[in-house]
C-alpha cells in the first residue's frame, strides 16, 4: 500500500453509505467491495487474496480462477482498484481458456469414443462401463 | 422502496428454509436414485452399528434394545468429541482445529462426493473419462475447502458447498439400519436439548466461551444471509480479523474454530474390499454464537429491532476412535467416521450500538448449524425409503418444527437447539403417516373405496 497514503489524504473523511453506493470510504484502509452482500475487505488484503487465488489456479485449479472473478465481481466490472482489475481479468481469461480446453476434451471423448484413444484405453477410462462392485467403490 | 417488516422477516425465514429444503430434497433424490430399496450397509457407519447389527429376522425387542444401545454409543462419542472441541478451543489450539477441519472437509468433498457422483455416472451411463472426472472433483474439493475455511469467498458459493456437505453426509447416514436411525435421531435431539440448554452442556459452555471472547464459534455454520445483493448499509470492518469473518466463518478470525467432522474414508483398500465403508460423519458444529457485539445494526423498523442469530447445533456422529489414533487401514473396509460437533442455535442479543449506526451493516440473518441440516435430511431420507408419502409428511413436520424453533428463538433470544422440535414433529408425522394415513389414503386413492 505504499502508493496509497497520498490518495487517502484527499478523501480521508468517512462518507456515510448512500443507497446504491458501491464503496465505502473508511479512513485507514480503503476497503474493496466483495460481491457478497457488500462485505468489506481492506484493500491490501483484497489484493493479496486476489493474487493468491490467481496463482493457485495454476495448480490445476481453473475453478479457483472462476471463484476469483466471482468474488471480486464489482471490481471486475467497473474496476476501482488497478491490481484487482488486472488479476481478475487474467483469471477470467485463464478460466475461459481452461474451460474451453476441458469442454473440447469432454466432447471429443464422449462423441469420439474408442476411435479417439483406442479401445483398451477407452475401456479403462470410461467410467460408465465400470463395475463399481468389483472395484470396491460403492457404499 | 421501503422495506416493511414483512420483507425482512419473510426473507430471513425463507433464507433458512430454502437451503434446508434443498438439502433434504437432494438427499431424498439420492436415496431414491441410488438406494430405493432402503438397503442398509453396516460397514458404512461402523460407529452406529458397533454394538448391534440389525438383521431382518430379529424380534422387535432385540431390534429396539440394540438400536437404543447403538444410539447411546453414538451420543456418547459425540459428547466426547464436543468436549474435546471445547478444550481445543479453550486452549486456543487453532491450528489443530483448522487442520482437522480442512482434512475432514477435503475428504467429504473429494472422497464421498466422488463416490456418490461416480455411482450416479454409472447409473445414468454418462460417458465421462476418469481423468477429467478426477480433475473436476479435485477442483471442486480444493476450492471448497479453501472457500469454507481459509480464504474469503462469495457467500453463495459457501452456502452451496455447505448444502453439499449436508447432503453427502446425510446420504451416508441413511445407510444406518432403520431402527438404529430412529433411535439415533431421538437420542441426538435429546442430546442437543441437554447440550445447549443445561448449564453443564458442552455446547452451552462453548457458546459462552465464544461470547466472552467475542469471536465466532468454531463450527460449520450456514449463514442465511442473502448473497450478492447491494446492501443498504455497509458492514464495517471491526478490526483486522473481523472483516472477512462475517463472510468466512472460521477463516479470518484467528481463534474462530470451526468444527467439522469429516469422515476419513479409507480409500479403496488394497484387497479391493468395499472402500465405501467410510462414513463421513460430518458434524458441523455450528454455533451461531454471538458475533461481534456492535457489528450489526438493527433494522430501521423498530419492531424488527432484533438481531437474529440462530446457530443451530447438532451433535453429530461421534468419531471413530481409531481415526485420529491409528491409520485405520482395515482390510475389511474399515471406515472411520469423524463426526463431532454440535451446533447450537443461538439468537444473539441485539447489542445495539446506536452510536455506530452509520457503520453497522444489515443483520446477519439466521445461522443454522450443519448438524441440523444433516439430521433433518437423514430423517427425510429414511422416510423416503419407505414411501414418498411419508417423506413429504416428515418434511412438513420438520419445516413446521423449524418455524416453531425460530419463533422460540425470537422469544428466548439466546442459543437454542434446533433439533428437538423438528425431530419430534418429523418423526411423529412419519409414524402417523405410515401407521394411520397410508392405510386410509392409499386404498381410497387407488380403489376409490375404503373398507
Amino acid at each position: 500500500m505504499g502508493d496509497r497514503p497520498q490518495e487517502l489524504a484527499g478523501r480521508g473523511q468517512p462518507v456515510g453509505p448512500a443507497l446504491g453506493e458501491t464503496s465505502l470510504r473508511v479512513t485507514d484502509a480503503q476497503p474493496c467491495l466483495e460481491t457478497v452482500d457488500g462485505d468489506v475487505l481492506p484493500v491490501a488484503e483484497a489484493r493479496r487474496v486476489c493474487r493468491r487465488m490467481f496463482y493457485s489456479g495454476f495448480f490445476l485449479l481453473p475453478w479457483m480462477w472462476c471463484v476469483n472473478v466471482w468474488l471480486f465481481w464489482p471490481d471486475f466490472r467497473h474496476g476501482d482498484d488497478v491490481v484487482l482489475v488486472k488479476y481478475t481479468r487474467r483469471s477470467a481469461a485463464c478460466f475461459a481458456a481452461a474451460s474451453a480446453g476441458l469442454a473440447a476434451w469432454l466432447l471429443t471423448f464422449s462423441l469420439g469414443g474408442p476411435g479417439v484413444v483406442g479401445q483398451d484405453v477407452y475401456a479403462q477410462l470410461n467410467m460408465a462401463g465400470w463395475d463399481l462392485q468389483s472395484l470396491g467403490l460403492i457404499f | 422502496m421501503e422495506r416493511s417488516i414483512l420483507d425482512n422477516l419473510g426473507e430471513e425465514v425463507t433464507g433458512i428454509v430454502t437451503p434446508v429444503t434443498l438439502c433434504m430434497a437432494t438427499t431424498v433424490l439420492l436415496v431414491r436414485i441410488l438406494n430405493p430399496d432402503g438397503a442398509s450397509n453396516s460397514n458404512t457407519m461402523r460407529l452406529a452399528t458397533a454394538y448391534y447389527n440389525e438383521k431382518e429376522s430379529d424380534s422387535a425387542t432385540t431390534k429396539f434394545e440394540g438400536a437404543l444401545i447403538n444410539a447411546l454409543i453414538v451420543v456418547a462419542a459425540v459428547t466426547g468429541m464436543t468436549f474435546m472441541l471445547f478444550l481445543l478451543y479453550k486452549y486456543r489450539c487453532t491450528r489443530c482445529i483448522y487442520g482437522y477441519m480442512a482434512f475432514a472437509g477435503f475428504s467429504i468433498f473429494f472422497t464421498l462426493t466422488g463416490l456418490i457422483t461416480l455411482q450416479l455416472v454409472v447409473k445414468f451411463g454418462l460417458v465421462l473419462d476418469a481423468v477429467s472426472f478426477t480433475f473436476m472433483l479435485f477442483n471442486f474439493a480444493v476450492v471448497g475447502v479453501t472457500a469454507l475455511f481459509f480464504w474469503p469467498a462469495p457467500l453463495a458459493l459457501k452456502q452451496g458447498y455447505l448444502v453439499v456437505v449436508g447432503t453427502v453426509t446425510a446420504y451416508v447416514f441413511t445407510f444406518v439400519p432403520e431402527w438404529t436411525t430412529w433411535a439415533l435421531l431421538v437420542a441426538m435431539a435429546l442430546y442437543d436439548l441437554w447440550a445447549v440448554l443445561s448449564p453443564g452442556g458442552p455446547l452451552k459452555v462453548l457458546v459462552e466461551l465464544a461470547m466472552e471472547r467475542e469471536e465466532d464459534i468454531p463450527a460449520l455454520i450456514y449463514e442465511a444471509r442473502p448473497a450478492g445483493r447491494a446492501p443498504r448499509e455497509r458492514r464495517a470492518v471491526r478490526g483486522a480479523g473481523a472483516s472477512a469473518a462475517a463472510v468466512a466463518v472460521p477463516a479470518v478470525d484467528a481463534s474462530s474454530v470451526a468444527a467439522i467432522s469429516a469422515a476419513a474414508v479409507t480409500p479403496v483398500a488394497p484387497l479391493g474390499v468395499a472402500a465405501a465403508g467410510g462414513m463421513p460423519a460430518s458434524s458441523e458444529a455450528a454455533a451461531g454464537g454471538p458475533h461481534d457485539a456492535g457489528q450489526r445494526e438493527l433494522q430501521p423498523p423498530p419492531a424488527h429491532a432484533r438481531d437474529w442469530r440462530a446457530g443451530d447445533e447438532a451433535g453429530e456422529a461421534g468419531e471413530d476412535a481409531e481415526q485420529p489414533l491409528l491409520p485405520a487401514q482395515g482390510s475389511a473396509g474399515h471406515s472411520t467416521t469423524a463426526a463431532a460437533s454440535g451446533g447450537a442455535e443461538g439468537v444473539r442479543q441485539p447489542h445495539a450500538d446506536p452510536g455506530e449506526g452509520s457503520e453497522s451493516g444489515l443483520p446477519d440473518g439466521i445461522k443454522l448449524g450443519m448438524g441440523d441440516f444433516i439430521f433433518y435430511s437423514v430423517l427425510v431420507g429414511r422416510a423416503a425409503m419407505y414411501d414418498m408419502l411419508t417423506a413429504f409428511a416428515a418434511y412438513l413436520g420438520i419445516v413446521a418444527g423449524l418455524g416453531a424453533t425460530l419463533l422460540l428463538l425470537a422469544l428466548a433470544r439466546k442459543a437454542l437447539p434446533a433439533l428437538p422440535v423438528s425431530i419430534a414433529l418429523g418423526a411423529s408425522f412419519y409414524f402417523l403417516a405410515r401407521g394411520v394415513l397410508e392405510p386410509f389414503v392409499l386404498p381410497l386413492s387407488v380403489h376409490l373405496l375404503y373398507f
